[in-house]
């Protein structure tokens, strides 16, 4: 994008109108990503938002205007992490289905359906890839799992949506 | 199977959501602008407090330190009292250094003081990555590597008379990291008969002789909501681990009530000497979900991890992890300075023999990413990212027969790849570590003393690759980084405060896993790639002569074209191997294959079975494969099938579990 970096500087400088528009670029995928990974719409809205406000708050830390978009998934990734982890000790049910408001097709229907059967872990490997564009490298980063690991696993879960589409 | 194609359909499936109005960039401009502007100011003089603990904590620990007669570590926490004071004008900076020592919590309160406050810093910090569950399952199934000793998984009691007066077969034994430190798995055989976990609730029993099989009987723990991880077998003792969770009502204010609900491990020991009537001994119970566990001799080492709930309104029973029903007691909870979860990790050891009682119990409020257990210390390690700069900390304990001993900490640059990053030997712990470094990777060597001092390093190894796997076996280490083209370097630690590189053997692809087969034979499981495109090419298996540690060379190798999928790269539990009776096998993609390697002919298949017609509830992803004398058995988690080893692998019988 086009004057990114003077867009982050002015940001950290507090210029909202700034900040918008870096976010503006982003905040789809941050939704996306956030649904489905959690699969609850409510808790997605809630996560990106807070995300939003905690990197508005905290952007003058940021030390390279280049790592803004990484900086964002990986505060969201935390935060999406901390809520499966509050659906296991809590006894909120997940939902079977990616539920959301849109205007779907079947076939976009079926493969929501397949994306949330797989586990949490494997939701959000393949939630980081797609949405937030890392390879496997960086998501072993996040995940403290070897690069290895990390395609190991996406090619196992893509074998399990494979099997839940044929279903 | 076309994983983009795939990737794409879930890319595409998103695109037609409705995002909520409230997240539409004007709506978040407004809500930034409306958001209290004093709001940096209290997050600043936050932070000074947050500070002010850390140092008032500093002086307990000196205190304490001095108290409980850790003298050594008493200066330098004074000293770094006095930096930090200093620094209290820059508190953006976190500079806590880290402790060397593992310190006793003082109290209760003190604990929950810490909690409460690594809470609130959590919700502002940035970089901070807690340890999630999410991770914490994953730690349990990355630890893919590499075998301590040649002969690991043999234990070839050529037919000697076991205790039930039977002929025991040769068989096939659970992967193991370490020589003489047993894992748990989800498959057993004693040469007798074969033992599973069924549907997490059940263990099925099953007399297996040359291919007949016949389920002897059906164990169920009498909790049916609990479920089984994994299990050990010892002779005639069977421990299952298990996992459950409760939940309890509980009254706050007045006729209002809190759902508290928690998760606990249990070990529950069977006597099978009767294999038609298994007499359930004991159980012990600790807080906690289930990380790993690992026995020596007659004890069992359990790690779970424990997440507190830090509500205003306090109770201990909320944020102290309970072992046998009761809040470990102070003596045993270990709190760092810096805390880097509000998690615990709860240790504790059992001897199967007095299956009702723990032995001993060892708490600390901290992560685990990753766990390596020698035949006398357990280290926790612990992956530590400050702002570009990525270390591993790792805690050491000693145990012996069931006793358990805080003894030091260390921190290295750099993070591990796996468990087989490390390896302890003669007192030493030797590791390789890969660190982020301006934007670049290298790697590293660490020899650590038995105080967990530093004494001996190589860094600045490969720039640019990252560490795929290691081994290390008595002086000598072996480990493979990757780019595009596969070193695999040798390494001489015959001087621990001198390390030296022997070698370095280029070729094509890389291994994930290292298995010393055989006399001056290492044999590498990983992939092939193309050193132009680095495109991968399928699965790789490395035949390396290491009979002269400064010029290893590969002998053979065998490629598994398209071949990319294979748990065994990230499970070592899913890999058959005995190097003695010369065979070795796992799934690849939806093929169980079986290979010996012979110096002639270099590696031979001398089996291939595609599983995936194991029907609906079978997991052929994750068959699991054993042999008993002459008979392959193989494992989809609901069949068992029997192949005739002496006769092309004939399938010569099949049990529905």
């Amino acid at each position: 994008m086009e004057g990114y970096e003077s867009l982050v500087q002015q940001a950290k400088s507090g210029d909202t109108g700034a900040f918008s528009k870096l976010y503006e670029v982003i905040y789809q995928d941050l939704y996306r990503f956030a649904l489905y990974t959690l699969k609850n719409p409510h808790d997605a809205e809630d996560v990106v938002s807070d995300t939003v406000m905690d990197v508005w708050k905290e952007i003058r830390s940021l030390r390279r205007a280049e790592a803004f978009k990484a900086w964002i998934f990986k505060i969201l990734t935390n935060k999406c992490k901390r809520r499966l982890k509050q659906y296991i000790t809590k006894t909120d049910e997940l939902p079977e289905d990616i539920t959301a408001d849109s205007r779907d097709i079947c076939e976009d229907m079926d493969v929501r359906m397949a994306f949330a059967r797989l586990s949490d872990e494997e939701r959000l490997i393949l939630a980081l890839n797609i949405f937030g564009g890392y390879n496997s490298r960086e998501i072993g980063k996040a995940l403290f799992m070897s690069d290895n690991t990390v395609r190991s696993k996406q090619s196992r879960a893509l074998k399990k949506m494979q099997e839940n589409l044929m279903k | 199977m076309d994983e983009k194609k795939i990737l794409d359909q879930i890319k595409k499936s998103a695109d037609n959501l409705d995002i909520p109005d409230s997240l539409k960039p004007d709506n978040i401009e407004e809500k930034i602008n409306n958001s209290n502007p004093k709001k940096k100011a209290t997050v600043f003089v936050y932070k000074i407090g947050g500070l002010a603990a850390v140092l008032l904590l500093t002086l307990i620990v000196v205190w304490q330190v001095g108290r409980i007669g850790r003298l050594a570590e008493e200066n330098t926490a004074e000293t770094n009292a006095l930096v930090q004071e200093q620094e209290s004008q820059n508190v953006a900076e976190d500079a806590v250094e880290f402790q060397k020592t593992i310190v006793h919590a003082e109290s209760y309160e003190e604990i929950y003081q810490a909690l409460s406050k690594f809470n609130e810093e959590e919700s502002i910090s940035m970089y901070s990555v807690p340890d999630e569950r999410s991770m914490a399952e994953e730690d349990v199934a990355d630890d893919a590597g590499v075998n301590d000793a040649e002969t690991t998984a043999s234990l070839t009691e050529s037919a000697d008379m076991s205790a039930t007066g039977q002929m025991t077969m040769d068989h096939s034994e659970t992967n193991l990291q370490e020589l003489g430190v047993d894992e748990a798995d989800i498959i057993k055989t004693d040469g007798n008969y074969i033992y599973v976990v069924k549907g997490n609730g059940k263990i099925c029993i099953v007399r297996a002789v040359k291919g007949n099989m016949e389920l002897t009987d059906t164990i169920k723990l009498p909790n049916l909501s609990e479920s089984i991880e994994e299990m050990y077998l010892d002779g005639d003792t069977l421990s299952l681990i298990t996992r459950g969770s409760t939940t309890a009502l509980e009254e706050g204010d007045e006729n209002v009530y809190d759902m508290n609900s928690s998760q606990y491990v249990k070990i529950y020991t069977w006597d099978i000497e009767d294999r038609a009537n298994p007499k359930l001994l004991g159980s012990i119970t600790q807080e906690g979900w289930y990380r790993e566990s690992r026995k020596n001799g007659s004890y069992i080492y359990l790690f779970t991890e424990y997440a507190p709930e830090i509500k205003e309104r306090q109770d201990t029973s909320q944020f102290i992890p309970k072992v046998q029903e009761e809040d470990v007691q102070i003596d045993d909870i270990f709190l760092p300075q810096t805390l880097n979860s509000s998690n615990y990790l709860v240790i504790t050891s059992m001897n199967i023999n007095t299956p009702d009682k723990v032995e001993d119990k060892k708490v600390i409020v901290s992560a685990a990413n990753m766990f390596y257990v020698s035949t006398e210390n357990i280290y926790i390690c612990n992956n530590n990212w400050t702002g570009d700069r990525n270390t591993t900390q790792i805690m050491k304990f000693h145990y012996e027969n069931g006793k358990l001993q805080a003894v030091a900490a260390g921190e290295v640059p750099g993070s591990l790849n796996n468990s087989f990053s490390l390896n302890e030997n003669d007192g030493y712990l030797r590791m390789v570590t890969t660190s982020w470094d301006s934007n670049i990777d290298t790697n590293n060597l660490y020899v650590l003393d038995s105080n967990m001092e530093i004494c001996g390093s190589l860094d600045n190894l490969a720039p640019g690759e990252t560490i795929q796997s290691a081994r290390f076996m008595g002086n000598i280490g072996y480990f493979v980084t990757f780019r595009q083209i596969d070193p695999l370097f040798s390494v001489d630690l015959t001087d621990p405060r001198n390390p030296m590189i022997l070698g370095e053997l280029k070729i094509t692809g890389f291994s994930s896993y290292l298995h010393f087969y055989g006399e001056n034979k290492l044999l590498g499981i990983g992939n092939e790639v193309d050193p132009e495109t680095g495109e991968y090419k399928g699965l790789k298996l490395s035949m390396f002569d290491i009979s002269d540690s400064t010029n290893v060379t590969e002998t053979d190798k065998y490629i598994l074209k398209d071949v990319y999928y294979s748990p065994g790269l990230y499970n070592y539990k899913a890999i058959m191997i005995d190097p003695v009776k010369n065979i070795f096998g796992f799934l690849a993609e939806e093929t169980y294959v079986v290979f010996k390697y012979e110096k002639e002919g270099g590696f031979i298949n001398l089996f291939a079975r595609n599983m995936s017609d194991g029907g609906d509830d079978s997991y052929y992803y994750d068959t699991r494969g054993l042999y008993i004398g002459d008979t392959l058995y193989l494992f989809d988690y609901k069949k068992i099938r029997a192949f005739d080893m002496t006769n092309e692998f004939t399938e010569i019988g099949i049990i529905d579990l």
